[in-house]
């Protein structure tokens, strides 16, 4: 693999590239965005040069791209720091572990030091093999200031999340489409019905109704709405006050149901 | 809330000096990227963002606050203040209001901001949860160790404690030799030194880094051996210097800064 590495040209950004860096960047990243993202991210930057992104080329193939931004780190009115900000870092999946990230890492840190750069900050995910490449490359994890978020539609969030994980877990959706009763969850604004969710056509127990309802008050409809982000724990912990505390509740839609829903509910509980 | 006199006002032209002026007081105190003209008609430029979308906080005339909203066209419609700046709760509860009430009739699923540094512990905080934005965690390298060295130490404080004296910075291959005497400050990157009085501090450059955002205990970096000094005489000084160096221990960095 070391041998194409050798192989691989690093040069600057051309006028010209943008398209092709674009369909680039969204076959590393699905869905990146479109040339009017990477023209504002990059050409209007104030600072911009056209040093300031790399390209890796095989066989006249964008195979990595980097970038990066002149910024001036204010400490004190007296203490300002010339720095650059590392950004959009992609690598073709067919070259990586090659060390190209790095080789793209460097170039950008070498033009930068040639500027007269004193420090270099980046964003990468904890855990993800860019990390490890950075901090193996001096790197440190250094903090930053806090991000909060409000959920404003608890219901669609849920929904996506809801979608997402059935996408993901074939086995409880089998689990789902099986069960003889519909899941619904009410939100204030709409109630999200499990059976819809898993694409099926209306099968015998939506049409004779039988269903478990689970009413979430106001206030607790944020806190689950999320639940994709949390681990499984945080989701028990935040379940099981909100039940105890009769903010959750759940309705069978008859006695047959909530015996159907306990037999059931283990099998449920496995796929998940 | 009832007795606020805030007014919340659509982002005109007009409006930028006093931004700007509103940015000095903000940020004072506080480690952060330089906004000016430039990066904030950048930032304003964003394609998810416009005019409607920017507002301004004034209060007795003046220019309290600022949110510059974005809103994407993902399947999960997000709202990110990309700039939040407020001078006062006041301000920052009324601003977040006006920009959730956009958000609301723009049919947006959820809400993302940064708040200021001095209002980042905000009573009107507790119903939000604390988050980690999609770029994930921030990471720094020092890209020249003497340009660091020498924006960062105060020659005037230098002066006075080690008037005389040349210190060695040996980091990783490095060596940065300090020359402090009475005229002033010498910082310049060359060999060995092999002068009798030399503080002669060698430490790894990732450590050099943690130091600057103070991610280590100095003293304990110096009893585990991770910071080697010349002689025990030379521990005091060393400690001295070290702690000259330390920049920030968190660096203010809002949505439009995480690219």
């Amino acid at each position: 693999m070391t041998h194409r590495l050798k192989e691989i040209i690093f040069r600057n950004y051309e006028g010209g590239d943008e398209t092709r860096l674009v369909h680039f960047l969204n076959f590393c990243y699905e869905k990146w965005g479109d040339l009017r993202k990477w023209r504002y991210l990059h050409l209007h930057f104030p600072s911009f040069e056209s040093t300031n992104i790399i390209i890796a080329e095989h066989k006249g193939k964008i195979v990595g791209h980097g970038g990066m931004h002149a910024r001036e780190l204010v400490i004190s009115q007296n203490c300002k720091l010339s720095a650059v900000i590392l950004c959009a870092g992609a690598v073709h999946p067919d070259y990586r572990r090659i060390g190209l990230h790095s080789r793209l890492l460097n170039q950008r840190l070498r033009i930068a030091k040639s500027n007269g750069v004193s420090l270099a900050f980046g964003w990468t995910q904890k855990g993800s093999g860019a990390y490890k490449s950075d901090t193996k490359f001096g790197f440190v994890e250094i903090s930053q200031s806090a991000a909060y978020m409000k959920i404003i539609r608890p219901d669609k969030i849920f929904q996506l999340g809801l979608i997402n994980l059935l996408r993901k877990n074939q086995k409880l959706r089998r689990s789902l489409i099986n069960l003889g009763f519909d899941l619904q969850f009410c939100f204030e604004q709409s109630t999200i019905s499990v059976t819809n969710l898993v694409g099926e056509p209306q099968t015998d127990h939506a049409e004779n109704k039988k269903c478990i309802k689970f009413f979430l008050d106001k206030n607790s409809q944020p806190k689950i709405a999320n639940f994709r982000n949390m681990t499984k724990i945080q989701i028990i912990s935040t379940l099981l006050p909100l039940f105890f505390l009769k903010r959750l509740k759940i309705k069978f839609s008859s006695f047959k149901t909530f015996l159907n829903a306990i037999k059931k509910g283990v099998q449920l509980i496995g796929s998940l | 809330m009832a007795h606020s006199n805030v007014i919340i006002q659509n982002y005109c032209s007009e409006h930028l000096p006093g931004i700007l002026r509103l940015y000095n007081y903000t940020l004072a105190g506080s480690a952060h990227f330089l906004r000016d003209h430039d990066f904030l008609k950048y930032v304003m430029q964003h394609p998810y963002i416009n005019e409607n979308s920017i507002f301004i906080a004034i209060t007795n005339n003046e220019i309290t606050g600022l949110a510059i909203l974005s809103i994407s066209n993902e399947s999960t419609k997000i709202g990110t203040i990309v700039e939040f700046q407020a001078k006062d709760s006041l301000s920052m509860i009324a601003l977040v209001q006006r920009s959730e009430q956009y958000c609301i009739d723009n049919d947006v699923d959820r809400l993302i901001v940064v708040p200021s540094p001095s209002l980042s512990k905000c009573s009107f905080l507790k119903e939000w949860n604390r988050i980690q934005t999609g770029t994930g965690i921030m990471i720094a390298k020092a890209v020249s160790f003497i340009s660091v060295v020498d924006s960062i130490l105060y020659k005037k404080e230098l002066q006075k404690s080690f008037s005389g004296k040349v210190i060695a910075l040996h980091i990783g291959d490095e060596i940065i030799n300090i020359k402090v005497t009475s005229d002033g400050v010498r910082v310049n990157e060359k060999g060995l030194v092999s002068e009798k009085n030399v503080i002669r501090i060698i430490l790894p450059p990732k450590l050099f880094v943690k130091i600057l955002f103070c991610k280590v205990n100095i003293f304990f970096a110096l009893l585990t051996g991770k910071i080697r000094v010349n002689g025990i005489r030379k521990i005091a000084p060393s400690l001295k210097l070290l702690n000259m160096l330390k920049l920030t221990d968190s660096v203010y960095v809002s949505i439009a800064d995480r690219i």
